[in-house]
């Protein structure tokens, strides 16, 4: 089991690299760059300089803030010195930008914002309570209701319990966040006023985001957790539990539920992954200041910094999420081995 | 789902797909949406034969205000493709001052008569308060907040009218009748430009007139079945052009999560080994990557081109495939043909493509099913951020964007996108399922 | 699983049933009743609040460059004169502004030297008293080489500023600038040129004093809101990215006694529908400018609703230095802005919510255009003739640029459809992602591209001395002898109506063969409750929150 899980642990610290190094990358494939306004600036978070030919970035007091547009990747650079700002250029020394930025990470930093005076762990952590309780609440959400309706409508298979619990899902699953938030604004705010239209600022603010993107994945459980329901109701061992004169309600509790919630609970690494992305479009639509709005207006603006560490944070989180979710997979089902 | 019909497959290989089409000729949901995806997918395919006929609007025109016009308002097409010389658009009224040319004022005086005349229901010359707020003119006023008639007449001369009774007072006057005269701009189908755009279209010698020689008809006005947005483009005419790029998006990555999936499942199954579980490892770890955000980014750094959406959504939607191929491809591979053929000294890939995938095709083509709806809902999501289809083309995603912008005062700019989205997204999962259950024999064994 | 196909059908109607609901016109009864039932702006907020479209970028002064930006640092800071609370109807520039740290000043008869005499009450949020010395240090501060100060060239009027500027850090000798402070309540500017706008300047946020102590003790870390000291009318109490910033009135603000609104809320909604839904539910008392077209269209007839005239131009920036292209030709430019029917533009497409621009610097207190670039076909195709082209034969199909967004499309089809129509000439247009569009303006690699510029200050030198050759913001390759030239006279022009004279004469040139096409002045449309006092028109969008109240109801 340790063995399982170290192994996991380095595959995942591999994938972070390779994900940073992509993004790193793909960052400075991007036309323009952060320093450039509808007028001309005298000199932003860098500085444009001409013998160089290409826009260069500071370093303030030795960390470095960004890589830079078209500018050597991985061969060497150096920082030179203009003032109270450095800037980085080629170098004799041997270091690269792509070393700079993980020096900087390793240093525990994730550079400053290119756009605001805030750096980018600043702002992450001003976004993440945010990002995280939406994500938490709609899990919640699409638990609490995908889970008893999916085991109603399994248990009650062939039935109008069945076949509209089962409608209901159905729809849930075919009318996207994008369709049911606005709605949900025009109703309960515009209209009947019960919730303010943007923003996050009481427990009541966070009601309509948090179904708006929990409901599509309770249909998603519902359906789930029906079929992990079907399956397992037919199994020798709930019969043998019949048998031996259990209630029903003790076969389902105690039997039948760890079976059917199988399919559910390894759902839930995807579903963390879609709930925590898809929480952008909801961010988008009921203007909340967690972490997805940061990530489309910084990746707009070239600030690269923040797109780098928005990335970063989502991808860690994510990856560790899931070995968790793996292991506690192993932990139910002895069936799967985690010596494969 | 997985490792399942090995006995269906050997009883008889090709009965399996018969008895899947029996079962699934039961399932009446499946075929109704099968139908009604048929349908979508050749509206689609046939948009400029609808615009022509059906709409007569191409997607891109538009018309005379800068407000949502809502269902069953009219405009004229700004195309040729239909010409009137009959009634109101004879020569002999659109010349009203009898000079011999028609002039753009002439034509826009023309269309205002022709829509006073269709808004005027019992023909009396004069309006009365309820033909009036029937008509479909405007947006209503939201806020249904009233102006007096010295901020409406100041408002009036730039925007279309907002329908409410003391608006229509300061217009009708003491006899609560709008006369002809006193709708002003109200009733106004074409604006002088784009009466100027009708004269250069046939104006022969470029004299900025059209002479009688020179007159073929005007194009009658249409109706925007369900309204117009907030540049005057008729919604219909977008949203069955929406279809095509969203449609096109689904297919098109499901294509590459296909291929992708496929080609790394069955090698990975086919392999085992240390490469298979390497390959899988991968597939594991991918699972729980922000995908999304790459795509996002990926958007913004190479520009909004189609073929990156494809390829981008496909890219990222494989995973799943290539387990459930994987699965397939372990459970068939012990079977003695695939042995057979190994004896007779048939390739690893001649194996993996000609044998091992045609047979696990059933499951394969069901996730497919499923995956053309997550592709279309990732494509909506990344148009309503604004970084998916490029304009002038349009998607539903894009469309719901916009829409949300006027959902207020114009409705029917969200519903009807939204409606067409969910509507097919419902269809697709019911076509999923049904594919699900027919060619899946065990899950139905009750 | 289900075979049952009909109880699908439910489903279907279930989601009909969702979407249909609202799909009924709320107006579609035939009576109507005259009942006015409307939302009261901030009926839902607890104190004044206001929007902001974005996270300021700083809260440096200094630093500063944006509109969110000068929102803040106006009502946070006070320069030595401070912008008065409307610019309508004023014929003279000097009633424009309100003394602020400054209570006098005097000018030499050269008008290159202004004495400013510090008023002794004015105060730093911490209580130290805010002097001459601390506006020399910030000023100083700005015009250090490779300090991020956008606007440090705004400063260049100032002798020797240019050249400390440019200086290597550590080089310039700061003695030659001239900024001088003979005691804690004097500053005495000298100027490169009689300036007569520079009173404004003053007024401007680059100008503003930094707390030197602070600044010098904390680093850049001085405007964090536990460390940020200033000396406006509010000091800042918190700030949440991209959720709120709250301002309570500086207990040491020398005329807080005038103070009505005695707390702000700032909410930060950058999405321009959110922020119009959020007024409408009440829970802001001013929506901010910048509100999507079609939102307003719905709102025109709304009281709170209020259109100002902005000092603004949106124009079609032309590049000249392409030797393959048609636009190089003075001749042609002007044919293309003469076939454009602003009127029609701007009435039929746009609503009527900018003015038609028929020059480039837009009307303000103190001058008026001479020129006016009338919408004339005749005299367009007989340039375009002259040109080489006549009836637009052999015209190479050019390219327009411009950032994608709906009403610029609209803007440019617009043109595009006059221009084929009048001049027989195609245009392709080519919309790009704002920052790849700033790149390609930047580099120049456009034909003609959408642009828009908003003045600084209230004199024609803020539209004019852009085009000149050397000016960064130039980007069309543009260089005219002449044209540099009254520039340059203008500015070392003491008398006010000749300085005024020779401007006009400039602005004619850069019309007749400058690289410029105006399109319309900008207005400011935008939703302020109307029980708000003190809320004027304001040709620079400058609001200050100090002149405002709100009765209680």
């Amino acid at each position: 089991m340790t063995r399982f899980i170290l192994r996991r642990l380095l595959a995942s610290i591999a994938v972070l690299l390779v994900i940073i190094t992509l993004s790193l990358w793909l960052t400075r494939q991007a036309p323009s760059n952060p320093c450039l306004k509808e007028r001309e600036a005298n000199t932003c978070a860098c500085v444009k300089d001409n013998f160089l030919d290409r826009p260069v970035f500071p370093v303030y007091s030795g960390q470095v803030l960004s890589p830079v547009q078209n500018c050597a990747f991985w061969e060497p650079e150096s920082v030179v010195s203009l003032g109270p700002v450095s800037i980085l250029g080629p170098s004799e020394w041997g270091e690269t930008q792509y070393s700079l930025y993980l020096g900087t990470l390793a240093s525990g930093s994730l550079g400053k914002s290119m756009k605001t005076d805030l750096t980018v762990i600043e702002t992450l952590k001003s976004g993440l309570p945010f990002t995280i309780q939406l994500g938490f609440q709609a899990l919640l959400i699409s638990l609490i209701l995908g889970i008893p309706a999916g085991l109603i409508a399994g248990l009650r298979q062939n039935t109008m319990v069945d076949y509209s619990t089962m409608s209901v899902a159905m729809v849930g699953v075919s009318v996207p966040s994008i369709v049911l938030g606005p709605l949900m604004i025009m109703l309960f705010s515009l209209r009947l006023g019960w919730f303010s239209a943007v923003g996050w600022e009481s427990f009541a603010d966070s009601i309509l985001p948090s179904f708006t993107l929990g409901l599509y994945y309770a249909a998603y459980v519902a359906r789930l957790t029906r079929g992990g329901m079907l399956e397992v109701i037919r199994k020798d061992y709930i019969r043998t539990a019949r048998a031996k004169g259990l209630t029903e309600t003790m076969v389902v509790m105690r039997h039948a539920l760890k079976g059917a919630l199988l399919p559910v609970v390894s759902y839930l690494g995807p579903a963390t992954a879609a709930l925590l992305t898809g929480s952008v479009v909801v961010e988008e639509i009921f203007s909340l200041p967690g972490i997805g709005t940061h990530f489309v207006r910084s990746a707009l603006n070239r600030d690269y910094n923040l797109v780098l560490g928005t990335i970063i944070l989502y991808s860690t989180i994510l990856v560790f999420l899931n070995m968790i979710v793996d292991v506690l997979y192993t932990l139910i089902d002895p069936r799967v081995s985690y010596d494969d | 789902m997985a490792e399942s019909n090995t006995h269906a497959e050997l009883e008889k290989g090709s009965s399996l797909w018969a008895d899947a089409f029996q079962r699934l000729r039961k399932n009446k949901a499946a075929l109704i949406s099968g139908a009604i995806l048929i349908l979508i997918t050749l509206t689609a395919l046939f948009y400029e034969v609808v615009a022509q006929y059906g709409t007569g609007f191409v997607m891109e025109e538009q018309h005379t205000w800068v407000v949502p016009k809502p269902p069953g308002a009219r405009s004229v097409p700004s195309h040729f493709f239909e010409l009137s010389q009959a009634g109101l658009l004879a020569w002999e009224h659109v010349d009203a001052n009898e000079d011999g040319f028609v002039e753009p004022n002439e034509i826009v005086a023309a269309y205002r008569d022709l829509e006073f005349e269709t808004i005027d229901t019992d023909k009396s010359g004069a309006l009365s308060y309820e033909e009036y707020v029937d008509a479909p003119l405007s947006l209503t006023s939201p806020n249904r907040f009233i102006p007096d008639c010295a901020r409406w007449a100041m408002i009036k001369r730039s925007m279309a009218p907002i329908e409410d009774s003391s608006v229509f007072e300061c217009d009708a006057g003491a006899d609560q009748l709008m006369q002809p005269a006193e709708t002003g701009k109200l009733v106004e189908l074409v604006s002088s430009g784009e009466a100027q755009e009708m004269i250069n279209r046939v104006d022969k010698d470029s004299d900025g007139l059209i002479s009688k020689a020179e007159y073929v008809g005007l194009p009658e006005p249409r109706t925007h079945i369900l309204g117009s947005d907030k540049l005057g483009r008729d919604l219909l005419t977008r949203t069955v052009y929406g279809a095509r790029i969203s449609l096109a998006v689904g297919l098109l990555a499901t294509l590459v999560s296909f291929l992708i999936g496929v080609t790394w499942g069955a090698t990975a199954g086919f392999l085992r080994g240390k490469v298979h579980n390497v390959m899988m490892r991968l597939v594991d770890i991918l699972y729980g990557l922000p995908f999304m955000f790459l795509v996002i980014l990926l958007m913004v750094v190479f520009g909004q081109k189609i073929y990156l959406l494809f390829l981008a959504l496909g890219a990222i939607q494989w995973l799943t495939m290539a387990r459930i191929v994987r699965g397939q491809v372990i459970s068939l591979k012990n079977q003695e043909f695939v042995e057979a053929a190994e004896t007779i000294g048939v390739s690893n890939s001649g194996i993996i493509f000609r044998h091992l995938i045609p047979n696990a095709l059933g499951p394969i083509i069901v996730y497919a099913t499923l995956t053309v709806p997550a592709v279309m809902l990732e494509e909506a999501f990344l148009s309503f951020l604004g970084l998916g289809v490029q304009a002038p083309q349009t998607s539903w995603g894009a469309l719901i964007s916009e829409g949300r912008q006027l959902m207020e005062t114009s409705p029917w700019l969200i519903i009807w996108p939204s409606v067409a989205l969910a509507v097919t997204l419902l269809c697709l999962n019911f076509l999923g399922d049904g594919l699900r259950d027919a060619l899946d024999p065990q899950l139905r064994k009750d | 699983m289900m075979t049952n196909g009909f109880r699908y059908l439910c489903a279907l109607a279930l989601l009909a049933f969702v979407v249909g609901c609202d799909s009924k016109k709320p107006d579609g009864t035939t009576t109507a009743p005259k009942q006015v039932e409307e939302f009261v702006a901030g009926s839902s907020a607890s104190e004044f609040t206001a929007a902001l479209t974005a996270d300021p970028e700083t809260m440096d002064p200094a630093k500063m460059s944006g509109a969110v930006e000068g929102e803040i640092a106006m009502n946070l800071f006070e320069g030595l004169l401070m912008p008065g609370p409307t610019t309508e109807g004023l014929a003279d520039t000097s009633k424009l502004l309100n003394f602020g740290v400054a209570e006098s000043y005097t000018t030499s008869e050269d008008g290159r030297t202004y004495t400013f005499k510090l008023r002794s009450d004015a105060k730093w949020t911490n209580g130290d008293p805010v002097t001459s010395e601390d506006f020399a240090f910030s000023w100083r501060r700005v015009l250090t080489n490779g300090f991020p100060a956008d606007y440090a060239s705004m400063m260049w009027v100032i002798d020797g500023a240019e050249a400390y500027n440019k200086a290597p850090a550590g080089e310039g000798d700061w003695e030659t600038v001239g900024v001088k402070t003979p005691d804690a309540q004097t500053l005495i500017v000298t100027l490169v040129n009689p300036t007569p706008y520079f009173p404004e300047l003053t007024a401007f946020y680059t100008f503003f004093p930094v707390p030197k102590k602070a600044v010098e003790e904390k680093g850049d870390e001085w405007t964090k809101p536990e460390n940020i000291v200033s000396n406006g009318p509010y000091r800042l109490a918190s700030y949440q990215p991209q959720q709120e910033i709250k301002f309570e009135l500086n207990e040491h603000y020398w005329d807080k006694a005038a103070v009505n609104l005695k707390s702000i809320r700032f909410r930060i909604i950058s999405d321009s529908n959110a922020r119009v839904n959020a007024y409408k539910t009440g829970e802001l008392h001013w929506a901010g400018s910048g509100l999507p077209v079609a939102q307003i269209t719905a709102l025109l007839t709304h009281p709170d609703f209020k259109q100002e005239p902005l000092l603004g131009t949106y124009y079609y920036r032309v590049n000249v230095s392409k030797q393959d292209s048609p636009t190089t030709n003075a001749l042609v430019r002007q044919a293309l802005s003469l076939a454009i029917d602003r009127n029609s533009l701007v009435n039929n497409t746009l609503n009527g919510l900018y003015k038609p621009a028929e020059s480039f610097v837009p009307p303000m207190p103190g001058y008026e255009s001479t020129t006016k670039t009338a919408y004339n076909i005749k005299r367009a195709k007989d340039l375009l003739a002259e040109a080489g082209y006549p009836n637009g034969k052999d015209f190479p199909a050019v390219e327009l640029l411009y950032n994608t967004d709906e009403n610029h499309k609209l803007v440019a089809e617009t043109v595009q459809a006059m221009w084929k129509q009048n001049l027989n000439v195609d245009v392709k247009l080519n919309n790009k992602e704002w920052k790849t569009y700033l790149q390609d303006v930047d580099t120049m690699a456009y034909q003609i591209a959408r642009a828009g510029w908003i003045g600084d200050f209230n004199d024609p030198m803020t539209f004019l001395d852009m085009w000149t050759a050397e000016n960064g913001n130039n980007d069309t390759g543009w260089a005219d002898a002449e044209y540099d030239g009254l520039i340059k006279s203008a500015q070392q022009e003491v008398d006010k109506t000749k300085r005024v004279a020779i401007l006009q004469q400039a602005e004619t040139i850069l019309l007749e063969r400058g690289p410029i096409i105006p399109i319309y002045y900008y207005s400011s449309n935008l939703l302020i409750s109307r029980f708000v006092k003190g809320f004027e028109p304001h040709n620079r969008d400058v609001h200050l929150f100090k002149y405002m109240s709100l009765p209680s109801k």
